[in-house]
């Protein structure tokens, strides 16, 4: 996951919300207490309640109504995860008729070999962007706690093999890799 | 074959939590497009394409001329702390969800499997019964039972050890807590 324009987005209108609502909550709380002399006794609406009584406020209420439920909607949706394929161009292609690398493939093949190992339950891998860098992420469950030390380094070479598949391609490609213990069933 | 000698990729970034503003941010999304089918409804009944009576008016209208009352100091202190909340969740950075290893490439554990390698390390010291552990990124609890002859500081400070060892390989190497006799939560 990285800082992307939805996640930008996500904050400042968290921030704005957060700003208006401590806001408001503070004017609430404070106007029955009349601490501050400039509050008003009430709450003057009038050109609000005129609006509504006049031949436009059906047709704004629409248009308002509409641009409101459009961005909402394009909101929620752009919260929907989609993971882009990772592809990079090979070192020494050009146009036409370059050579592309899909990080895809090369995630799933560590994976595929790190699981050969005896200690690894299992291994699972994918290729992510991390702030814009192509990145490769391994998830690995180790069988037995005791094996944890030979995981990590099968992990380190299956990394460095990684490099080397990658190396020199239009992008620096990251990896990182997460290793689990699998869950052992509890004596007594 | 070790990886001290050889060229690794890029580090990849630590793994972090959704931020709770991409939460807070599905809420909002779901508010707006729900004041949006209001207003369109609203819009309907104006027009006399809907049968009903209009909210949005209506609102206004009470709102109009309201005088301050004794119940809007709890809710708008209620308001206060929501708002506040809102800001130190659109502020806040995302949360780290893993410890690092300390090896040659980017490798990293969850909490929960230090709990799992440290009730490991811990089972293996001689008249101890491991019931239970705990871990946050900084430190490990252990609930452990004793079944041998040990006393509980000789115990303690043989799991602590264990432990230690055991997880020394992490950076920073969390803090060990050994608690006897106990039952807590994982």
């Amino acid at each position: 996951m990285s800082l992307l324009p939805t996640d930008f987005v996500d904050r400042a209108a968290t921030l704005v919300a957060g700003i208006v609502v401590a806001f408001l909550g503070a004017a609430a709380a404070v106007w029955p207490t009349h601490l501050v002399r400039q509050a008003p006794e009430h709450i003057s609406a009038g050109p609000a309640v005129r609006a509504t009584t006049s031949t436009w406020w059906p047709w704004e209420l629409a248009g308002a109504g509409a641009i409101l439920v459009v961005v909402g909607l394009v909101w929620l949706i752009a919260h929907v995860p989609v993971r882009k394929a990772q592809v990079l161009r090979a070192p020494g292609t050009t146009d036409p008729g370059f050579i592309t690398v899909n990080l895809d493939g090369v995630a799933s093949a560590a994976a595929a070999a790190l699981a050969q190992d005896s200690n690894v339950q299992s291994a699972k891998g994918k290729a992510i962007a991390e702030r814009g860098t192509p990145t490769v992420e391994l998830t690995v469950t180790t069988a037995h706690p005791a094996g944890l030390a030979d995981v990590i380094s099968a992990i380190d070479a299956t990394l460095a093999d990684v490099a080397r598949a990658t190396g020199g391609t239009s992008k620096t490609v990251a990896a990182r890799a997460v290793v689990q213990i699998a869950k052992t069933k509890r004596a007594g | 074959m070790t990886a001290d000698n050889v060229a690794l990729p890029a580090p990849g970034r630590s793994p972090v939590a959704a931020a709770t503003a991409r939460y807070v941010a599905v809420a909002l999304a779901l508010v707006v497009m729900g004041g949006g089918v209001v207003s369109l409804r609203e819009a309907g009944v104006e027009l006399g394409w809907i049968a009903g009576t209009p909210w949005i008016g209506a609102a206004i209208t009470a709102l109009n001329g309201l005088r301050s009352q004794w119940w809007m100091m709890p809710a708008g202190a209620i308001a206060l702390l929501l708002g506040v909340w809102l800001v130190v969740v659109a502020l806040r950075p995302r949360r780290k969800t893993v410890v690092a290893v300390d090896t040659a490439g980017s490798v990293w554990m969850r909490p929960r499997d230090v709990a799992r390698l440290a009730s490991h390390a811990a089972s293996c010291v001689p008249g101890v019964e491991v019931l239970n552990s705990a871990a946050t990124r900084r430190k490990v609890t252990m609930y452990v039972g004793i079944t041998g002859d040990e006393s509980d500081t000789a115990a303690k400070g043989a799991i602590a050890a264990a432990v230690g060892s055991a997880t020394e390989i992490l950076i920073p190497t969390p803090r060990i807590v050994v608690r006897i006799g106990t039952s807590g939560a994982a």
